[in-house]
């Protein structure tokens, strides 16, 4: 049973988020080429396009905090294989954690976006990322659903419920 | 611009939680009853069925979190109509937050299962709200374009766009 370490509900927010992302990631690494390509009307698209579109989005949330941008988004340059994709999520994962253990909601932070310069408060970049994530694993599972694959369990109650080492 | 009037970025996340599930709810109000009972393979259930299990269990982990009964419980299976859920939805919605407001991640509530009672770390309830109703939100934007009808975009950054008078 996964142990709540942190007081800040939102640092397991983002423990769970990075969680039920790898869990699907490798769910989906042992798909085949067609069902990576496969898709649903009214969803991002293809389950290869929407795991990078995810993973993408991330690292671009993370930079928001920490100034280091990529040099070139990661949907520009395609899926980049389900190790690569890993070690992006986690890192990502691990940047906006400890953002989330010290930013309070209300600190506005200047920031560039769609070639606009921005000031937004900490708190919506945070809920952006988790509700973002969370709206395109919920695409992917009703495309797996739909070509006859299980997706896996994602929600509070497993994330709970599933061995520590599986953190 | 919508302000961020509380440090505690849970509270939050609860609260666009709730914006975003009366734009959802707005989105679908004006559906027939044919349109309201169509679905999507792999989703829920039909966008009745969808939105009353959103609420219904908010509802109910709102009600886990504080240990009381709701006052106006819904009923599983019936569908109470949009102006029943309006008023809940923002109800529910600011007895999340204020738990939020109050509450460790650490901290503990009693959660009644099929097989008993459980404790539950308080932090599981707001991973499972969230994730939760973002799931369905989800699901119910895919119906909606099945439908022909443009979903409502509930991410961070339009929230953040929202008016403040729209909460």
């Amino acid at each position: 049973m996964v142990q709540l370490t942190n007081p800040n509900p939102l640092v397991e927010l983002f423990r769970h988020n990075t969680w039920a992302t790898l869990r699907l990631l490798d769910d989906c690494a042992t798909l085949d080429e067609g069902q990576l390509d496969a898709t649903v009307a009214g969803t991002m698209g293809s389950i290869r396009d929407t795991l990078t579109h995810i993973a993408g989005a991330e690292e671009r949330y993370a930079a928001r905090f920490t100034g280091q941008y990529p040099a070139e988004e990661l949907e520009e340059i395609g899926f980049p294989g389900s190790v690569a994709l890993r070690a992006m999520i986690e890192a990502s994962g691990a940047v906006l954690g400890a953002q989330a253990a010290t930013r309070p909601a209300t600190e506005v932070l200047t920031l560039q976006r769609a070639g606009r310069v921005e000031q937004i408060p900490a708190g919506i970049i945070f809920i952006q990322a988790i509700n973002h994530a969370t709206e395109h694993r919920a695409q992917i599972a009703t495309i797996l659903t739909q070509q006859g694959i299980t997706p896996p369990e994602m929600d509070g109650w497993t994330f709970w419920e599933v061995p520590e080492a599986a953190q | 611009m919508v302000q961020m009037v509380n440090e505690n970025i849970t509270v939050e996340l609860l609260r666009h939680n709730t914006w975003a599930n009366l734009g959802v709810l707005d989105a679908c109000a004006p559906l027939n009853d044919a349109q309201l009972d169509i679905t999507v393979p792999a989703t829920y259930g039909s966008i009745r069925d969808t939105l009353l299990h959103l609420v219904r269990s908010e509802q109910i982990y709102l009600s886990t979190l504080t240990g009381h009964a709701p006052d106006e419980p819904l009923q599983r299976d019936q569908f109470p109509g949009f102006a029943v859920l309006r008023e809940q939805i923002p109800r529910i919605g600011a007895g999340l937050a204020q738990e939020a407001a109050q509450r460790r991640a650490t901290d503990t509530c009693r959660r009644v299962t099929a097989d008993g009672v459980e404790i539950v770390p308080v932090g599981i309830l707001f991973i499972q709200t969230l994730q939760h109703s973002t799931e369905h939100r989800t699901e119910l934007n895919m119906i909606l374009t099945h439908l022909g009808i443009t979903p409502p975009d509930l991410g961070g950054w339009c929230y953040a766009e929202a008016a403040e008078t729209a909460l």
